[in-house]
């Protein structure tokens, strides 16, 4: 135990990634647990870290200049695998997934192979002005669509995600509502996702939603499906933030 | 530099029940139902006691209310709002007493 202690101080002291908390495996066998593996039911595809966006809250650090993208033969080997595997969700995300060059493909190559097609979106990368066959593709294959939507409030939105990036998100989301896209039995289904815009948890998710869905309505006549908030992770981009703002 | 206010002294709340437990843990029980969701939300009870906090001119509570009010979902333009609320009535509470500054000036005066 203290060898494995000592282990762990010098890793925190080693990489900035860590938060001076045990390791997982460590925290487990410490409470006498032990965990089995289930039967994997979702496939999570990273396509790659290259984002148009550099959200402060981005554990990934993913952002314009990053170069990892997912290449063309091993999109071929991730569907091979997901043909082989059956999963119940397949949910694609990255950075931002529009932005690699084979998404179209890996979107129609995978949406055969699970009950649940799932694409994470920043809603800016899908609404660039140069993607626009995304929407159709992404409609006629009913992906599920889970988009970034911090915050009603744009300075917060912007703060985390990048200037202008609330009103270019409110637009796609009136565009893909425009083609059926989170109305209530149209089978097209549109999910937000919030994150804190800060050094704080997030609200209750039962009321966040419901007030999400009146303001949207109200405001922009924007309907959704779900929200869901998620925590930050306090990883890359996010941890230093932490660090440098004192949190 | 020492000051009568420190922050560390808000975590510390609970040891006001060191002396007279039975009132402290009465006021606690009945400071959680308070500001449990009822006919407001939590989110809404948490913009009232961030107001509240600007009139009485708690550090303490400025502190926490802010913390909360984030944490319920609340964003700092309707934050600022809820402040200016708060200077509305204070200073609308002068104002008003300025109809006795004149009643009483009428009074005294040819």
């Amino acid at each position: 135990m203290i060898a494995e202690q000592t282990l762990y101080k010098k890793d925190t002291v080693s990489s900035e990634d860590t938060v001076g908390v045990a390791p997982f495996s460590l925290t487990l066998s410490g409470h006498g647990l032990k965990l089995n593996r289930a039967r994997t039911h979702t496939l999570q595809v990273n396509v790659g870290l290259l984002c148009n966006q550099t959200c402060r809250h981005c554990h990934l650090n993913a952002g314009p200049a990053r170069k990892e993208n997912m290449g063309p033969e091993i999109v071929n080997q991730v569907v091979s695998y997901a043909r082989r595997s059956q999963f119940k969700t397949i949910d694609i995300t990255g950075g931002a997934p529009e932005l690699n060059p084979h998404i179209s493909r890996l979107i129609q190559e995978m949406s055969p192979l699970a009950l649940r097609l799932m694409l994470r979106s920043n809603l800016s990368a899908l609404n660039d002005g140069k993607r626009d066959h995304l929407f159709e593709l992404l409609k006629s294959y009913r992906v599920i669509i889970v988009a970034s939507f911090p915050s009603l409030n744009e300075l917060q939105t912007d703060s985390q995600r990048g200037d202008g990036i609330f009103k270019v998100s409110i637009h796609a989301l009136k565009k893909l509502n425009a083609i059926g896209y989170g109305h209530k039995g149209s089978g097209l289904i549109l999910n937000l996702v919030s994150n804190p815009t800060g050094a704080f948890l997030p609200p209750a998710q039962v009321e966040t939603e419901k007030r999400f869905r009146q303001v949207l309505k109200e405001k922009w006549g924007i309907v959704f499906n779900n929200l869901f908030n998620f925590a930050n992770v306090p990883l890359g981009r996010y941890l230093r933030w932490l660090r440098k703002s004192g949190n | 530099m020492e000051t009568y206010y420190n922050p560390e002294d808000l975590l510390k709340f609970k040891e006001i029940g060191k002396e007279v437990p039975e009132l402290a843990k009465k006021f606690f029980e009945y400071y959680g139902a308070v500001f449990a969701q009822g006919e407001l939300t939590e989110r809404e009870k948490a913009l009232i006691a961030l107001a509240v906090a600007h009139a009485v001119q708690c550090p303490y509570c400025i502190d926490a209310y802010t913390q909360a009010c984030l944490e319920k979902g609340s964003n700092p333009a309707e934050m600022t709002e809820a402040i200016h609320v708060v200077t509305a009535i204070r200073g609308g509470a002068s104002l008003i007493h300025g109809i006795q500054m004149r009643n009483i000036t009428e009074k005294l005066s040819m």
